[in-house]
């Protein structure tokens, strides 16, 4: 191995060179505490997240179609109006049926 | 009960005996919507007895006592009416249907009806398809019926789809087929034209033999419905259609097995309100999932949990609809626990040794089909599946005991 002198100007120039191309050790720390606060910041983020979903998936989703209509009272009036006359042509239909069968009832016994 | 066709188009008068509320074959009691629908394009000069046949499909539920046809029903016809249900039927006159040669394929799409019809390859399908009713308002557009039509002719089968309303003479529980034979009637007026001597269901060992369905948890070799011997099967044999049950041996565990593994896997559809796929969130599709599940031994895929509406049954004690199924897969799925069947796997607790039974075919099923076909379904068991053995046999027997 050989050693060589060299100027103390010089050293100090070649050093303060490579220090500033690289971290300092300080530096580092810091970045991996950054780091690890970042790791726990999200960590906590994903826990929230998950428990929103998981909320959102108990509670029971209202159809679009329902919570469009709470904004727009004359469509949900629409939709009530259309739901209850759907729900009574049932009946009228279904007493068409037994008027029918009063009518041949009827016919029948007026014919014996 | 008085019935009269005009072309497709089915009309039909209440008998002062008769009610709006009826029973239909499984007991349960059904509401009368209106009394027409129709059955779209189909041909005119059917024998008369599938006419009557097809109607009573419709009206049974809401008939007491007698039926009178707008035409003449052959004596053997009339006495399977009158065997059946203590049902007086007429005009009688005529000579019957003879039976044809060609087996068709009640085809749904469903993982049932695919088994079914990879056992027979060459059968062609007939595929019911719901459409809106014009006296009742339809107020349930979720059901694809379209998507379902498409995927049946995208299967590359001879295909009939038969367009009908007659699902909305049914009000209450709510619109669908006042018996489950209405799927046919369609398939039955067709049965000259496409010379059929056998109609095949997807109906499977939990329909046929261990109540399944409204029925729950009794073994039924004397079933209504499917079994050849019940009321609904010697009426289809006396119109020379006979009620054929490929599937009737075998548990859905095995039914989904082989419509996974068919080529017609890519057509499988058992939601009926997905367009672009299945919906992942009806009682179908959650139950189906437990299955596939189970059939693949994986984890389920579900967004359903159990707080939600259509998981509700499960959270409940037994007994269940298909709970054959439901021991089958809380028996296999790993992960259970974290499931909506959770409670339903802590109330059966359910073993693979305890559930075997359900990878096997149920040989007396085998005998049921008519000769002309069993050959093909028992060699397709045979390979594909295998048999029961005694002590697996008396769990069928036993079930619900």
């Amino acid at each position: 191995m050989m050693r060589v002198l060299v100027p103390a100007r010089l050293r100090k120039a070649v050093r303060s060179w490579f220090d500033s191309r690289y971290i300092s050790v300080a530096d580092h720390r810091q970045d991996i505490k950054d780091a690890l606060w970042e790791v726990q910041t999200l960590r906590r983020e994903v826990t929230t997240l998950q428990a929103e979903v998981q909320r959102l998936r108990t509670t029971p989703r209202p159809s679009e179609a329902r919570s469009e209509h709470k904004q727009d009272p004359k469509a949900e009036e629409a939709h009530r109006l259309a739901f209850e006359t759907a729900q009574a042509l049932d009946r009228v239909l279904q007493n068409e049926v037994l008027v029918w069968q009063a009518i041949d009832e009827l016919r029948e016994r007026s014919c014996a | 009960m008085r019935v009269r066709w005009n072309g497709g188009e089915l009309t039909f008068r209440l008998d002062p005996e008769d009610e709006i509320t009826g029973r239909a074959a499984d007991d349960h009691p059904v509401k009368l919507a209106t009394n027409s629908c129709e059955i779209k394009d189909v041909p005119g000069d059917a024998h008369d007895d599938l006419w009557a046949v097809a109607a009573w499909t419709i009206v049974a539920p809401w008939t007491r006592r007698r039926i009178t046809f707008d035409r003449p029903v052959s004596p053997e016809l009339a006495r399977a009416l009158h065997d059946g249900w203590g049902v007086e039927a007429g005009p009688v006159g005529g000579t019957p249907r003879e039976a044809g040669g060609t087996l068709a394929i009640s085809y749904s799409g469903g993982a049932d009806s695919v088994a079914a019809a990879t056992i027979f390859p060459d059968a062609p399908f007939v595929h019911f398809r719901r459409v809106s009713h014009q006296r009742v308002p339809n107020r349930w557009p979720h059901y694809r019926s379209d998507v379902l039509a498409r995927l049946a002719v995208q299967t590359g089968r001879e295909v009939t789809t038969v367009e009908s309303d007659l699902e909305f003479t049914l009000a209450e529980p709510r619109p669908g087929y006042p018996e489950h034979h209405a799927v046919a009637a369609g398939a039955l007026l067709l049965a000259d034209r496409m010379d059929l001597g056998g109609l095949a269901f997807g109906y499977e060992l939990g329909s046929r033999w261990l109540g399944g369905d409204r029925y729950l948890l009794r073994y039924t070799p004397d079933n209504l419905m499917w079994a050849p011997h019940g009321a609904w099967g010697r009426l289809f044999a006396a119109v020379g259609v006979h009620i054929v049950l490929p599937v009737g041996g075998v548990s859905e565990a095995v039914t989904m097995r082989i419509a996974l593994e068919s080529p017609l896997k890519a057509q499988v559809r058992w939601c009926l309100r997905g367009t672009g796929g299945p919906c992942r969130t009806c009682g179908k599709c959650l139950y189906k999932e437990l299955i596939q599940a189970a059939v693949e031994r994986r984890p389920m895929d579900t967004p359903i949990t159990a707080s939600r509406p259509v998981a509700r049954k499960w959270q409940e004690p037994p007994p269940y609809g298909g709970q054959e199924m439901i021991e089958y897969g809380c028996a296999r799925i790993p992960g259970i626990e974290k499931t909506p069947f959770a409670k339903a796997a802590h109330y059966l607790r359910a073993t693979e040794e305890s559930t075997a039974w359900l990878d096997h075919c149920y040989r007396p099923a085998i005998e049921e089909v008519p000769q002309a076909w069993r050959g093909q379904v028992a060699k397709f068991m045979a390979a594909r599946v295998g048999f029961m053995d005694e002590a697996q046999a008396r769990r069928v027997e036993t079930w619900g005991a």
